[in-house]
Protein backbone atom coordinates (compact mmCIF):
# COMPACT_ATOMS: atom_id res chain seq x y z
CA UNK A 1 0.00 0.00 0.00
CA UNK A 2 2.63 2.62 0.47
CA UNK A 3 3.07 2.84 -3.10
CA UNK A 4 -0.07 4.76 -3.51
CA UNK A 5 -0.52 6.67 0.19
CA UNK A 6 2.44 7.21 2.67
CA UNK A 7 0.80 8.78 5.19
CA UNK A 8 -2.92 8.75 6.81
CA UNK A 9 -4.04 11.65 4.94
CA UNK A 10 -8.31 12.51 6.44
CA UNK A 11 -10.38 13.80 4.33
CA UNK A 12 -13.14 16.37 5.13
CA UNK A 13 -16.32 16.46 2.57
CA UNK A 14 -18.48 18.76 1.41
CA UNK A 15 -21.73 18.69 -1.05
CA UNK A 16 -22.16 21.98 -2.46
CA UNK A 17 -25.21 22.11 -4.59
CA UNK A 18 -24.46 18.50 -5.75
CA UNK A 19 -26.90 16.84 -6.94
CA UNK A 20 -26.00 13.67 -4.77
CA UNK A 21 -24.57 11.90 -7.26
CA UNK A 22 -20.98 12.31 -6.72
CA UNK A 23 -21.55 12.16 -3.17
CA UNK A 24 -23.02 8.74 -3.00
CA UNK A 25 -19.71 7.70 -5.42
CA UNK A 26 -17.39 9.59 -2.26
CA UNK A 27 -19.65 7.43 0.11
CA UNK A 28 -19.02 4.51 -2.15
CA UNK A 29 -15.25 4.88 -2.30
CA UNK A 30 -15.71 4.98 1.87
CA UNK A 31 -17.89 1.58 2.05
CA UNK A 32 -16.49 -1.96 2.00
CA UNK A 33 -16.38 -2.09 -1.73
CA UNK A 34 -14.10 0.38 -2.62
CA UNK A 35 -12.64 0.53 1.40
CA UNK A 36 -10.54 3.60 0.96
CA UNK A 37 -9.89 2.88 4.66
CA UNK A 38 -7.73 0.35 3.77
CA UNK A 39 -4.84 3.82 2.87
CA UNK A 40 -6.08 5.23 6.20
CA UNK A 41 -8.18 7.14 4.70
CA UNK A 42 -11.03 8.47 6.99
CA UNK A 43 -13.59 10.81 6.39
CA UNK A 44 -13.68 13.25 9.24
CA UNK A 45 -16.54 15.49 10.46
CA UNK A 46 -14.06 18.25 11.67
CA UNK A 47 -12.14 20.60 9.06
CA UNK A 48 -9.64 21.27 11.56
CA UNK A 49 -8.60 17.01 11.40
CA UNK A 50 -8.44 17.15 8.07
CA UNK A 51 -6.00 17.04 5.26
CA UNK A 52 -7.80 16.57 2.08
CA UNK A 53 -10.75 18.90 1.35
CA UNK A 54 -13.27 17.37 -0.91
CA UNK A 55 -15.78 18.95 -2.18
CA UNK A 56 -18.85 17.99 -4.60
CA UNK A 57 -21.01 20.19 -6.94
CA UNK A 58 -20.48 24.05 -7.68
CA UNK A 59 -20.78 26.55 -5.23
CA UNK A 60 -23.28 29.01 -5.57
CA UNK A 61 -23.97 32.47 -3.63
CA UNK A 62 -25.24 30.68 -0.81
CA UNK A 63 -22.66 27.89 -0.35
CA UNK A 64 -19.43 29.81 -1.50
CA UNK A 65 -18.71 31.56 2.72
CA UNK A 66 -19.25 28.21 3.52
CA UNK A 67 -16.38 26.69 1.27
CA UNK A 68 -14.21 29.23 1.85
CA UNK A 69 -14.59 29.03 5.71
CA UNK A 70 -14.15 25.18 5.28
CA UNK A 71 -10.83 25.56 4.24
CA UNK A 72 -10.00 28.30 5.92
CA UNK A 73 -10.32 25.56 8.74
CA UNK A 74 -8.24 23.33 7.46
CA UNK A 75 -5.02 23.26 8.47
CA UNK A 76 -1.71 23.81 6.62
CA UNK A 77 -0.87 22.01 4.37
CA UNK A 78 -4.04 20.91 2.73
CA UNK A 79 -5.19 19.65 -0.54
CA UNK A 80 -8.50 20.66 -2.18
CA UNK A 81 -10.10 17.90 -4.59
CA UNK A 82 -13.10 19.15 -6.70
CA UNK A 83 -15.37 16.17 -7.60
CA UNK A 84 -17.34 15.66 -10.25
CA UNK A 85 -17.69 18.26 -13.42
CA UNK A 86 -19.73 20.12 -11.53
CA UNK A 87 -17.30 21.06 -8.85
CA UNK A 88 -14.88 21.31 -11.75
CA UNK A 89 -16.00 23.96 -13.99
CA UNK A 90 -19.98 24.32 -13.17
CA UNK A 91 -21.07 21.60 -15.99
CA UNK A 92 -24.45 21.58 -16.71
CA UNK A 93 -25.34 24.38 -14.43
CA UNK A 94 -22.76 26.96 -15.43
CA UNK A 95 -25.17 29.43 -16.52
CA UNK A 96 -27.57 29.27 -14.01
CA UNK A 97 -28.30 33.08 -12.30
CA UNK A 98 -26.99 31.64 -8.86
CA UNK A 99 -24.07 29.54 -9.96
CA UNK A 100 -20.63 31.11 -9.61
CA UNK A 101 -18.91 28.01 -11.79
CA UNK A 102 -16.59 25.51 -9.97
CA UNK A 103 -14.74 25.40 -6.44
CA UNK A 104 -12.00 27.31 -8.25
CA UNK A 105 -14.13 30.40 -8.11
CA UNK A 106 -13.80 30.32 -4.60
CA UNK A 107 -10.63 28.61 -3.28
CA UNK A 108 -7.15 26.98 -4.97
CA UNK A 109 -7.69 23.10 -6.57
CA UNK A 110 -5.54 21.05 -6.36
CA UNK A 111 -7.50 17.83 -8.29
CA UNK A 112 -10.08 17.46 -10.68
CA UNK A 113 -12.12 14.57 -10.95
CA UNK A 114 -14.38 14.78 -14.51
CA UNK A 115 -17.43 12.80 -14.54
CA UNK A 116 -20.71 12.49 -14.20
CA UNK A 117 -21.44 11.18 -11.70
CA UNK A 118 -17.34 10.79 -10.78
CA UNK A 119 -16.21 7.03 -11.02
CA UNK A 120 -15.17 5.89 -7.10
CA UNK A 121 -11.89 4.93 -9.16
CA UNK A 122 -11.47 8.08 -10.56
CA UNK A 123 -11.99 9.94 -6.86
CA UNK A 124 -9.47 7.34 -5.50
CA UNK A 125 -6.97 8.08 -8.79
CA UNK A 126 -7.52 12.02 -7.58
CA UNK A 127 -7.22 11.57 -4.19
CA UNK A 128 -3.62 9.99 -4.77
CA UNK A 129 -2.49 12.59 -7.25
CA UNK A 130 -3.79 15.12 -4.58
CA UNK A 131 -1.54 13.32 -2.03
CA UNK A 132 1.29 14.27 -4.32
CA UNK A 133 0.57 17.68 -4.24
CA UNK A 134 0.17 17.45 -0.39
CA UNK A 135 3.92 16.05 0.07
CA UNK A 136 4.76 19.05 -2.13
CA UNK A 137 3.77 21.22 0.03
CA UNK A 138 4.63 19.52 2.87
CA UNK A 139 8.13 19.90 1.49
CA UNK A 140 7.62 23.32 1.36
CA UNK A 141 6.71 24.56 4.31
CA UNK A 142 9.66 22.12 5.61
CA UNK A 143 12.01 24.16 4.08
CA UNK A 144 10.65 27.22 5.61
CA UNK A 145 8.75 28.50 2.74
CA UNK A 146 5.68 29.88 3.76
CA UNK A 147 2.15 28.39 1.73
CA UNK A 148 0.67 29.86 -1.39
CA UNK A 149 -1.80 32.39 -0.36
CA UNK A 150 -5.20 31.57 -1.17
CA UNK A 151 -6.90 32.69 -4.12
CA UNK A 152 -9.17 35.66 -3.49
CA UNK B 1 -32.56 -19.66 17.46
CA UNK B 2 -29.76 -22.43 17.99
CA UNK B 3 -26.79 -22.51 18.18
CA UNK B 4 -25.46 -22.52 15.11
CA UNK B 5 -27.69 -19.76 13.99
CA UNK B 6 -24.73 -17.64 12.53
CA UNK B 7 -22.92 -20.54 11.17
CA UNK B 8 -23.76 -20.18 7.23
CA UNK B 9 -22.76 -16.60 7.81
CA UNK B 10 -19.14 -17.39 9.67
CA UNK B 11 -19.05 -20.42 7.25
CA UNK B 12 -19.56 -17.90 4.17
CA UNK B 13 -17.29 -15.62 5.61
CA UNK B 14 -14.70 -18.10 5.67
CA UNK B 15 -15.01 -19.10 2.31
CA UNK B 16 -15.89 -16.04 0.10
CA UNK B 17 -13.99 -13.76 -1.56
CA UNK B 18 -13.42 -9.97 -0.36
CA UNK B 19 -16.24 -7.78 -0.97
CA UNK B 20 -13.51 -5.16 -1.31
CA UNK B 21 -12.47 -4.47 -5.27
CA UNK B 22 -8.74 -3.70 -4.38
CA UNK B 23 -8.93 -1.25 -6.82
CA UNK B 24 -5.38 0.78 -7.76
CA UNK B 25 -3.64 -3.06 -7.24
CA UNK B 26 -6.38 -4.81 -9.28
CA UNK B 27 -7.24 -2.56 -12.37
CA UNK B 28 -11.13 -2.12 -12.95
CA UNK B 29 -12.72 -3.76 -16.58
CA UNK B 30 -14.93 -1.32 -17.70
CA UNK B 31 -18.33 -2.51 -19.31
CA UNK B 32 -18.72 -1.95 -23.42
CA UNK B 33 -21.76 0.77 -23.01
CA UNK B 34 -19.40 2.54 -19.64
CA UNK B 35 -20.01 6.20 -20.66
CA UNK B 36 -16.44 7.24 -20.10
CA UNK B 37 -14.92 10.16 -22.24
CA UNK B 38 -15.86 11.50 -26.29
CA UNK B 39 -13.22 10.09 -29.07
CA UNK B 40 -13.41 11.69 -32.28
CA UNK B 41 -12.01 9.83 -35.67
CA UNK B 42 -10.73 13.14 -37.26
CA UNK B 43 -10.50 11.71 -40.59
CA UNK B 44 -14.11 11.58 -40.73
CA UNK B 45 -14.97 14.47 -39.31
CA UNK B 46 -16.67 17.28 -41.99
CA UNK B 47 -16.58 20.23 -39.11
CA UNK B 48 -19.79 20.47 -38.93
CA UNK B 49 -19.71 21.75 -35.56
CA UNK B 50 -23.13 20.46 -34.94
CA UNK B 51 -21.16 18.88 -31.69
CA UNK B 52 -20.33 22.06 -30.40
CA UNK B 53 -23.76 22.92 -30.70
CA UNK B 54 -25.93 20.61 -29.38
CA UNK B 55 -23.56 19.99 -26.18
CA UNK B 56 -25.61 21.37 -22.93
CA UNK B 57 -22.12 22.44 -21.50
CA UNK B 58 -20.74 24.02 -24.07
CA UNK B 59 -17.29 21.67 -23.64
CA UNK B 60 -16.76 21.08 -27.60
CA UNK B 61 -15.48 23.59 -29.56
CA UNK B 62 -14.97 23.48 -33.41
CA UNK B 63 -12.43 26.02 -35.19
CA UNK B 64 -13.75 25.80 -38.95
CA UNK B 65 -10.61 28.11 -39.93
CA UNK B 66 -7.80 25.87 -38.63
CA UNK B 67 -9.63 22.55 -38.06
CA UNK B 68 -8.97 21.91 -34.58
CA UNK B 69 -11.83 20.24 -32.51
CA UNK B 70 -11.19 20.86 -28.88
CA UNK B 71 -12.87 19.34 -26.24
CA UNK B 72 -12.30 20.17 -22.44
CA UNK B 73 -12.78 17.09 -20.35
CA UNK B 74 -13.51 18.69 -16.66
CA UNK B 75 -16.30 20.21 -18.61
CA UNK B 76 -18.16 16.99 -20.36
CA UNK B 77 -20.64 15.14 -18.84
CA UNK B 78 -20.54 12.13 -20.85
CA UNK B 79 -24.34 12.94 -22.09
CA UNK B 80 -23.74 11.46 -25.49
CA UNK B 81 -25.89 14.22 -26.86
CA UNK B 82 -22.65 15.03 -29.42
CA UNK B 83 -22.27 11.46 -30.28
CA UNK B 84 -25.86 10.72 -31.21
CA UNK B 85 -25.97 14.03 -33.05
CA UNK B 86 -22.70 13.64 -35.06
CA UNK B 87 -24.02 13.11 -39.03
CA UNK B 88 -20.73 11.33 -40.03
CA UNK B 89 -20.68 8.71 -36.87
CA UNK B 90 -16.76 10.18 -36.53
CA UNK B 91 -17.74 10.37 -32.40
CA UNK B 92 -17.88 7.59 -30.14
CA UNK B 93 -18.03 7.58 -26.80
CA UNK B 94 -15.77 5.59 -25.44
CA UNK B 95 -15.40 3.61 -21.86
CA UNK B 96 -12.56 4.73 -20.35
CA UNK B 97 -12.80 7.64 -18.36
CA UNK B 98 -10.37 10.89 -18.87
CA UNK B 99 -7.79 10.71 -16.22
CA UNK B 100 -7.95 13.03 -12.81
CA UNK B 101 -5.17 15.66 -12.88
CA UNK B 102 -4.10 18.92 -11.28
CA UNK B 103 -5.07 20.97 -14.69
CA UNK B 104 -8.53 21.19 -16.58
CA UNK B 105 -7.68 18.76 -19.04
CA UNK B 106 -8.17 20.04 -22.67
CA UNK B 107 -7.49 17.61 -25.33
CA UNK B 108 -7.17 19.07 -29.33
CA UNK B 109 -7.67 16.93 -31.96
CA UNK B 110 -6.77 17.95 -35.71
CA UNK B 111 -9.32 17.65 -38.53
CA UNK B 112 -8.15 17.33 -41.99
CA UNK B 113 -8.29 19.63 -44.32
CA UNK B 114 -11.83 20.04 -46.66
CA UNK B 115 -9.23 20.48 -49.37
CA UNK B 116 -6.72 18.05 -48.80
CA UNK B 117 -9.96 15.29 -48.04
CA UNK B 118 -10.80 16.32 -51.68
CA UNK B 119 -7.59 15.88 -53.36
CA UNK B 120 -7.42 12.57 -51.36
CA UNK B 121 -10.71 11.32 -52.33
CA UNK B 122 -10.57 12.65 -56.02
CA UNK B 123 -6.65 10.74 -56.53
CA UNK B 124 -8.53 7.06 -56.95
CA UNK B 125 -11.86 8.00 -58.41
CA UNK B 126 -10.28 9.95 -61.39
CA UNK B 127 -9.87 6.86 -63.23
CA UNK B 128 -13.97 5.51 -63.19
CA UNK B 129 -16.05 7.72 -64.76
CA UNK B 130 -18.96 7.28 -62.95
CA UNK B 131 -17.41 8.93 -59.96
CA UNK B 132 -18.03 12.79 -60.44
CA UNK B 133 -21.42 11.89 -61.29
CA UNK B 134 -22.03 9.85 -58.08
CA UNK B 135 -20.46 13.24 -56.55
CA UNK B 136 -22.98 15.44 -57.90
CA UNK B 137 -25.72 12.79 -56.41
CA UNK B 138 -24.11 14.18 -53.20
CA UNK B 139 -25.79 16.92 -53.28
CA UNK B 140 -29.35 18.63 -51.30
CA UNK B 141 -32.23 18.33 -53.24
CA UNK B 142 -36.16 19.19 -52.24
CA UNK B 143 -38.87 18.13 -54.09
CA UNK B 144 -42.18 19.95 -54.55
CA UNK B 145 -43.77 18.54 -51.18
CA UNK B 146 -41.60 21.17 -49.36
CA UNK B 147 -43.98 23.47 -47.18
CA UNK B 148 -41.27 26.46 -47.57
CA UNK B 149 -41.09 26.42 -43.42
CA UNK B 150 -37.40 27.59 -43.53
CA UNK B 151 -36.38 24.62 -40.32
CA UNK B 152 -34.05 23.49 -42.95
CA UNK B 153 -32.34 26.73 -43.18
CA UNK B 154 -32.24 27.31 -39.63
CA UNK B 155 -30.92 23.78 -39.32
CA UNK B 156 -27.84 24.38 -40.82
CA UNK B 157 -24.76 24.79 -39.46
CA UNK B 158 -22.78 26.56 -42.15
CA UNK B 159 -25.83 28.84 -43.37
CA UNK B 160 -25.59 27.23 -47.19
CA UNK B 161 -29.64 27.07 -47.02
CA UNK B 162 -31.80 29.85 -48.08
CA UNK B 163 -35.70 30.23 -47.78
CA UNK B 164 -38.22 33.11 -48.75
CA UNK B 165 -41.47 32.75 -48.86
CA UNK B 166 -42.37 36.62 -49.65
CA UNK B 167 -42.20 37.78 -52.44
CA UNK B 168 -42.13 34.11 -53.78
CA UNK B 169 -41.92 31.07 -52.55
CA UNK B 170 -38.42 29.97 -53.16
CA UNK B 171 -35.76 27.37 -51.73
CA UNK B 172 -32.13 27.56 -52.54
CA UNK B 173 -28.88 25.88 -51.74
CA UNK B 174 -25.52 26.64 -51.68
CA UNK B 175 -23.44 23.70 -53.08
CA UNK B 176 -19.87 25.37 -52.27
CA UNK B 177 -20.97 25.97 -48.75
CA UNK B 178 -23.38 22.95 -47.73
CA UNK B 179 -20.91 20.46 -45.89
CA UNK B 180 -23.66 17.55 -46.48
CA UNK B 181 -23.80 16.88 -42.62
CA UNK B 182 -27.88 16.46 -42.94
CA UNK B 183 -28.72 18.06 -40.23
CA UNK B 184 -32.04 19.85 -42.53
CA UNK B 185 -32.09 16.28 -43.57
CA UNK B 186 -33.28 15.31 -40.11
CA UNK B 187 -34.91 18.72 -39.76
CA UNK B 188 -37.40 18.79 -42.50
CA UNK B 189 -41.42 18.07 -41.20
CA UNK B 190 -42.19 16.78 -44.91
CA UNK B 191 -39.47 14.69 -45.39
CA UNK B 192 -38.91 16.83 -48.68
CA UNK B 193 -34.63 16.96 -48.54
CA UNK B 194 -32.09 13.98 -49.36
CA UNK B 195 -28.95 14.06 -50.22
Amino acid sequence: MSAYVTKSPWVVHYDGSSCNGCDIEVLACLMPTYDVERFGIINCGNPKHADVFLVTGSVNEQNKDIVKQIYDQMPEPKVVVAVGICACSGGIFKDCYNVLGGVDQVIPVDAYVPGCAARPEAIIDAVVKGLGVLQAKKDAMAKGGLPAPAAE
Amino acid sequence: MGFFAFGKTILGSIFKKPATLMYPVVPREWEERTRGSVGIAGEDCIACGLCAKVCPCDAIEVDKETGAWTIQRMQCIQCSACVDKCPKKCLTMENLYTIPDVVKVVDTYEIPKKEAKKAAAKKPSAEGAAAPAAEGDGNLTCDDTCVFCGLCAKACPVDALEVTRKPEKSWKVDNETCIKCGACVDKCPKNSLSL
